[in-house]
């Protein structure tokens, strides 16, 4: 063996970056497809459940508390309250909107479910719980099978207080 | 349950943002010292069952293979476990139920993530069809349930100041956890950055790497070393649908349930005055007060008092996280079964700086999904 140093090792390697993809099929269901295809055509439909009288929207196939399959579709007005909110008010990587903006639970009239959504064309912190909002759909050529047909929920401009959301 | 069950091994690693060890060595640390404690060889194991994130979340496909060796699981069956960020503490209570059924008398349970190796918030944040692009994350998920815990509660602000600085100054005492701010003040976590309104930066749980194991064995096969076993009192999970009727995410009917079958079993009825101590999944920290509620340790609307008088910090009559919690450190696949270890380190007195003084009964819980999923054990110093 020589005495002579060999060259300087390399710094060790820790880690390697090793993107990956996947790809999946999704399929949206009996149930929710029926609600997916209301959005198309603007409409929100809701369905109740002949066991406990409750209201879905979305609805699914089946009462998730009695497992009985939902009555026919029935289209809500698309007002509602908010039932409670966040703001997102920092920047991350992939977001789509810019901070700040406001996620909301809406509680819509004539539903016993909440749905999440964006709330816009208000100040972020003039949102309040209870506040009134409707939905804004986007443009006939971008109305799709999906909740991307609504662009956000604005304030219809009427404060009914903080009505009980029973959720 | 007709049989005694017990913990007679725990072990976990050091968590940290990133531990420069492979997957596997981080596993095999925990492993070595939960068999360790229980003074046991692979060859004494019966099942192996494994704690996990989806495999997207650090980008190891069905780790449970790669992860024979280092599990000790050669030849053995081994059942993975998922439900969220509950899952250590299915997988803790699905390994005494194999215990209790007789199809085994010693069961592994090991449980870690490694977050540095894969991107979570990307797993999250996919868009999927059919969805409004909402770009919230877990914690847009969870801020709007605690804004409607503090209308109903109307509990002054500062408590989740107060919950994030208790959790913090109590990881200093535990050598295992990630965040180490032992300077830490409530003004410090008021002025820190708003992320999802009304949750601060240093009211959120951090991304960790780490891992845990213990050792669940019968009453047989329990008290064969010096150290004492964790005899489980009580144990029960429940979950209920994210999306059904009438649901109330501030108060989850199947966390309440789950508690009060857990109780039950150990013949709980005044958990405040009989658990001595409770490590509970809390990511966030208004979830103190959401889960004391939900898991009868308060009554609704009264849990953010025990926080302002001091009670459920370390050195109070209802200590919650002694350990720094999930706050302190947040391997999500380990980070259940974390707070079910760190309640059985608690009661046989192994809990090192941050044991609490004449613990007897403890309570570890954990939750996931969006508060779908709930498991909870009650454990105790004695036979049930």
């Amino acid at each position: 063996m020589s005495a002579e140093p060999g060259p300087p090792l390399p710094q060790p390697i820790t880690s390697v970056k090793s993107p990956f993809r996947m790809d999946y099929t999704y399929v949206a269901g009996a149930g929710r497809s029926v609600f997916l295809r209301g959005l198309a055509e603007r409409k929100l439909l809701a369905r109740r459940c002949p066991g406990c009288s409750q209201v879905y929207l979305p609805p699914p196939e089946f009462c998730s508390r009695c497992l009985t399959e939902l009555e026919a579709p029935f289209e809500l007005d698309g007002r509602g309250t908010i039932a409670t909110f966040c703001v997102v008010s920092f920047p991350f990587p992939g977001q789509t909107i810019e901070a700040p903006y406001v996620v909301a639970h809406i509680h819509h009239h004539g539903a016993d479910t909440r749905l999440m959504h964006l709330i816009g064309d208000v100040a972020p912190d003039e949102v309040r719980i209870g506040m009134e909002v409707e939905p804004v759909w986007v443009g006939e050529d971008q109305l799709t099978t999906s909740m991307t047909s609504i662009r956000h929920y604005r304030p219809t401009g009427v404060a009914i207080g903080s009505e009980s959301t029973r959720a | 349950m007709s049989t005694q069950l017990a913990v007679i091994g725990v072990g976990q690693s050091k968590q940290a943002k990133r531990r420069e060890v492979t997957i596997g060595a981080m596993v095999r640390e925990a492993v070595a010292a939960a068999m360790a404690d229980a003074e046991l060889e692979f060859s004494d194991i019966d099942a192996v069952v494994l704690s996990k994130t989806p495999d997207l979340f650090d980008g190891v496909m069905n780790p449970e293979l790669y992860l024979a060796d280092a599990m000790g699981a050669v030849g053995l069956p081994v059942t993975r476990v998922f439900t969220g960020g509950s899952v250590g503490g299915h997988a803790a209570i699905y390994a005494a139920h194999l215990v209790e059924a007789g199809l085994a008398r010693r069961v592994l349970v090991v449980a870690y993530s490694k977050e540095s190796e894969g991107n979570f918030t990307w797993a999250l944040s996919r868009g999927l069809p059919f969805s409004a692009q909402l770009g919230a994350g877990a914690g847009g998920h969870f801020a709007p349930v605690i804004r409607e815990y503090i209308r109903r509660s109307a509990a002054p602000e500062h408590i989740g100041w107060q919950v994030a600085v208790n959790h913090r100054l109590n990881a200093t005492r535990n050598p295992y956890a990630h965040v180490q701010r032992p300077d830490i003040t409530v003004e410090e976590v008021r002025d820190s950055p708003m992320l999802w309104d009304p949750i601060r930066f240093l009211e959120s749980c951090p991304s960790s790497d780490g891992s845990c194991a213990v050792v669940v064995t019968s009453e047989e096969y329990a008290g064969r070393t010096e150290r004492p076993p964790a005899w489980i009192h009580g144990m029960a999970w429940r979950t209920e649908t994210g999306h059904f009727a009438g649901r109330d995410e501030v108060n989850p009917r199947a966390g309440q349930a789950c508690a009060a079958e857990a109780y039950r079993q150990a013949g709980i009825d005044a958990p405040l005055e009989q658990v001595d101590v409770a490590e509970l999944y809390i990511p966030y920290s208004w979830y103190e007060p959401i889960w004391l509620e939900n898991i009868g340790l308060a009554e609704p609307g009264a849990g953010w008092a025990l926080v302002d008088q001091g009670r459920t910090a370390y050195g109070g009559d209802m200590p919650v996280n002694p350990s720094g919690g999930v706050l302190s450190g947040n391997p999500t696949g380990a980070t259940g079964l974390l707070r079910f270890a760190e309640a059985a380190l608690q009661v046989r007195g192994l809990a090192g700086e941050h044991q609490v003084d004449g613990a007897r009964r403890a309570v570890g819980h954990a939750m996931g999904g969006a508060s779908q999923f709930h498991a909870l054990w009650v454990v105790g110093s004695t036979r049930r």
